[in-house]
C-alpha cells in the first residue's frame, strides 16, 4: 500500500491506454467456503465426490457415492448410538433398595423396567468391581495391591516423561528394586531365609567383583583379563540376586496371600508386564544369537525360537500346568501363576526375537562394517550402532507383539487362573445378579479395560516413533 | 586379468623417516574359487601418500579391506604398525584403532548427529574424555568448514557436507594411517 502513490503518479505520467496496469492492490478476499475451515474439510473429503453432475458418468458416480456415504453414515451412527444407548442412556445406574438382580428386570420378568428394555446393569458391575479388579484377594490387604500399582505408575510415568531429571536412575529402580517390592507386597513375602543360598550368592558375587576389580587395577594380564571384565558385571548380578532372596525371605509381618487368591486385572497386569519386560531383552539376545557367527549360540537360539514359536500358547499353558508337576518330586507344589508366567514369557520372547531379527536384517551392511572399521567391539557396535537403528525401525512390530501378548494373557484363564476375562466370566455366572443383560455388561467392561491399555500403548509408541525420527 | 597399479607421493617433510607403517608380503586372497589378490607385496613408509588405481573389480577395495580385517586373507603376512594381522582378536582390535577408513558411501551412522558421529570412536575406542573429544571434533569440523552442521543428522546433510564429515569422523579416530577408499575416482570409469 505504501508504494501506491508513486505508482499512480508514474501511471498518470505515461498515460498508456493499451497496457494494463493495475492502479491499486488487488483486494484480499477470504477463500471460498469449499476450501477452508471445517466446511472446506467436509467439502473436500466428503461432498466433492458427490456433487459433480457435469457428465452422465460423473453423475452416476456422484449418486453412487452419495448412496454409499449415506449407508456408511447410517451404520456408523446407528452402531455408536446403539452402544451409547446401551451403556449410558438406557442403563440402570443405581440400586438403592439393594434388590440386586431385580433392579435390572423388566415387568415381564418380575421387575419394574418397561418391557423390551435393553441397557447396561451397572449396579452389578459396581458390586463386582473388587472381584473384577483383584479377584479373591483379601479385602483387608487390598492397600498392598493399590500401593504397588501407585508406585509402579509413578515410576513408569517418571521414565516416560522426557523432561524429568534422573530418568535413567528411576528406570533402573523400576527394573530392579520395584519387582522385588511388588513381589513382597503382593505375596506377603516371608518365604524363609535359606542362609546357604544367600551365602553362596553373596560370596560368589563378592569374589567375582574383586576379580573384576583386580583386572581393572591391572593386576591381571593375558587371556584372563577379558574374563575379569565379564566377571565384574556378573558379580553384581549375584549380589543383586542375594539381596532379592533376602528381601523376599524376610518376614515383614504382612499376611501371606496365595497366588490362587489373586485374580482379575491384577493377574492380567502381572502376567503381561512380566512377559513384556523380560521378553524384550531375551528377544534381543535370541535375535543376536540367531545371527551370530558362533555355531553353538546360533543353533541354540534357532532351536529355542522355532520350538516356542511352533507351539500354540494354549498348548504351552497346558503343558506348563500338566507336565511340569509330573517332573517335580512328590509334594513340591510349583506355583501355578509362576508356571503360566514362565510359559507366556518364553513364548513371547521367541516372537520378540523374530521381530527384532527383522530389524537387524534391515540394517545396511555398511553400518556393521563402519562400526568394525572404527574399532568398536562386538557388544559396543551392537549397543551403539546396530540396535538403536534396528529397534527404531521395528518399533511398530515390537509394540504389535507387546499389545498382542497383553491380550493373549486372557488365555491363562484356561489353566485355572482368574485373569480379567476369567474373573468377569465367573461373576457372570453369579445367580444373584442373573439378568438378560448381565453378560453384555460384563464383556463390555472387559473390552473397555483392554482397549484403554492397548490404545495407550499404541499412542505412546507413536510418540516415540516421532521422537526417534532422524529424517533418513 | 586386469592390473591394479600404485602411485606414490612422499610427504616432503618426513622424507627422511623410513619407518615402515604398512607391509604386505605375498598376500593372497580368494573369494570361493576366484583368486582376487595374487601375491601382493606392498610397503608403505611413514608420511607417504598412496593412490591405488585399477578398473572396477580388480581388487582395490578388497586390498584395503584386508588391511583392517573386514576381509580375511588366506595367505601371506600383513603388518600394520608392527602389529601382525592374524586371527588374534586383540591384534585386529588394535589395528582397527590405528587404521582410519573412509568408505565409498561414507557410512555415517544415521541415528547419531554429526558431532556424535565424530565423537564416537574417540570416546568408546580411545577412551578420550567427552569434553576433550567434543573439542577435537569441533576443531576438525571447523577445518572442513561445516561447524554449523554439527548438531544435524546425516540424513539432513548435502552430499559434500556428508563427505567432509565422513572424512572428519574417520580422521578423528586419530589414525596414523588413513586408508581412503575412493578408488573409483581414479579408475577412469
Amino acid at each position: 500500500m505504501v508504494s501506491n502513490g508513486t505508482r499512480k503518479q508514474r501511471h498518470a505520467a505515461t498515460n498508456n491506454e493499451t497496457a494494463f496496469i493495475r492502479k491499486e492492490d488487488a483486494p484480499i478476499l477470504p477463500p471460498p467456503i469449499t476450501s477452508a475451515g471445517p466446511a472446506g474439510w467436509l467439502y473436500e473429503n466428503m461432498f466433492a465426490s458427490m456433487l459433480d453432475y457435469s457428465t452422465l458418468g460423473a453423475a452416476v458416480k456422484s449418486i453412487l457415492m452419495a448412496i454409499f456415504t449415506a449407508f456408511v453414515a447410517y451404520i456408523f451412527v446407528g452402531q455408536v448410538y446403539g452402544l451409547l444407548d446401551f451403556a449410558i442412556f438406557s442403563a440402570v445406574w443405581q440400586d438403592p433398595e439393594e434388590q440386586k438382580r431385580q433392579v435390572c428386570w423388566t415387568v415381564e420378568q418380575g421387575g419394574k423396567l418397561p418391557n423390551g428394555w435393553h441397557g447396561a446393569c451397572w449396579p452389578y458391575i459396581i458390586a463386582k468391581t473388587k472381584f473384577i479388579l483383584y479377584g479373591a484377594y483379601p479385602n483387608e490387604s487390598l492397600w498392598r495391591v493399590n500401593s504397588t500399582y501407585l508406585l509402579g505408575a509413578i515410576l513408569l510415568g517418571w521414565v516416560m516423561i522426557d523432561w524429568l531429571p534422573y530418568r535413567k536412575f528411576v528406570g533402573a529402580v523400576l527394573l530392579t528394586i520395584y519387582p522385588i517390592f511388588a513381589t513382597v507386597m503382593l505375596t506377603g513375602g516371608g518365604f524363609g531365609l535359606s542362609q546357604f543360598s544367600v551365602g553362596v550368592n553373596t560370596i560368589l558375587g563378592l569374589a567375582l567383583i574383586s576379580f573384576g576389580r583386580a583386572g581393572k587395577m591391572g593386576w591381571i594380564t593375558g587371556p584372563l583379563l577379558d574374563l575379569s571384565k565379564v566377571a565384574g558385571v556378573a558379580g553384581w548380578f549375584f549380589i543383586f540376586f542375594a539381596a532379592a532372596l533376602v528381601s523376599v525371605g524376610l518376614d515383614f509381618d504382612l499376611s501371606k496371600v496365595d497366588t490362587r487368591d489373586w485374580g482379575g486385572l491384577l493377574i492380567t497386569l502381572v502376567v503381561a508386564t512380566t512377559a513384556i519386560v523380560v521378553s524384550l531383552p531375551l528377544g534381543i539376545l535370541l535375535a543376536l544369537g540367531r545371527r551370530s557367527n558362533l555355531p553353538v549360540a546360533r543353533t541354540l537360539s534357532i532351536i529355542f525360537i522355532e520350538f516356542w514359536r511352533g507351539v500354540p500358547l494354549i498348548t504351552v499353558l497346558f503343558m506348563a500346568s500338566v507336565m511340569i508337576p509330573l517332573f517335580m518330586p512328590e509334594g513340591v507344589n510349583f506355583d501355578s501363576l509362576l508356571r503360566a508366567l514362565i510359559g507366556v514369557t518364553l513364548w513371547q520372547s521367541a516372537y520378540m526375537a523374530e521381530v527384532i531379527r527383522g530389524g537387524l536384517q534391515a540394517i545396511d551392511k555398511g553400518q556393521y562394517e563402519g562400526a568394525d572399521a572404527v574399532g568398536l567391539s562386538y557388544w559396543q557396535s551392537m549397543r551403539l550402532i546396530i540396535l538403536p537403528q534396528a529397534l527404531t525401525r521395528v518399533l511398530p512390530g515390537i509394540v504389535n507383539t507387546i499389545i498382542s501378548v497383553f491380550k493373549d494373557t486372557s488365555l491363562v484363564s484356561i489353566v485355572g487362573l482368574f485373569d480379567l476375562l476369567g474373573a468377569t466370566q465367573s461373576t457372570i455366572a453369579d445367580a444373584a445378579w442373573s439378568t438378560p443383560v448381565q453378560a453384555s455388561t460384563g464383556y463390555l467392561v472387559v473390552a473397555l479395560i483392554f482397549f484403554v491399555f492397548c490404545f495407550g500403548m499404541s499412542r505412546y509408541s507413536m510418540y516415540i516413533e516421532r521422537k526417534l525420527d532422524r529424517g533418513h | 586379468m586386469v592390473k591394479t597399479s600404485v602411485a606414490r607421493k612422499k610427504n616432503k617433510k618426513n622424507s627422511s623417516d623410513e619407518t615402515i607403517v604398512v607391509s604386505m608380503e605375498h598376500v593372497n586372497k580368494w573369494f570361493g574359487q576366484f583368486h582376487v589378490l595374487r601375491d601382493i607385496n606392498l610397503r608403505v613408509v611413514k608420511g607417504e601418500r598412496i593412490v591405488i588405481c585399477g578398473p572396477s573389480g580388480s581388487g582395490k577395495s578388497t586390498l584395503i579391506r584386508c588391511l583392517n580385517r573386514l576381509e580375511k586373507h588366506q595367505d601371506g603376512d600383513i603388518n600394520v604398525h608392527g602389529i601382525e594381522l592374524n586371527n588374534d582378536v586383540k591384534n585386529i582390535d588394535e589395528i582397527r584403532r590405528e587404521v582410519g577408513m573412509v568408505f565409498q558411501h561414507f557410512n555415517l551412522f544415521p541415528h547419531l548427529s554429526i558431532l556424535e558421529n565424530c565423537m564416537l570412536a574417540p570416546i568408546w575406542v580411545r577412551k578420550t574424555p567427552r569434553a576433550e573429544a567434543e573439542e577435537i571434533a569441533m576443531h576438525f569440523l571447523t577445518r572442513v568448514k561445516i561447524p554449523e552442521q554439527a548438531l544435524k543428522y546425516p540424513g539432513q546433510l548435502s552430499g559434500g557436507a556428508a563427505a567432509a564429515c565422513g572424512n572428519c569422523a574417520r580422521t578423528l579416530h586419530a589414525a596414523t594411517i588413513d586408508a581412503v577408499r575412493r578408488a573409483n575416482l581414479c579408475s577412469g570409469s
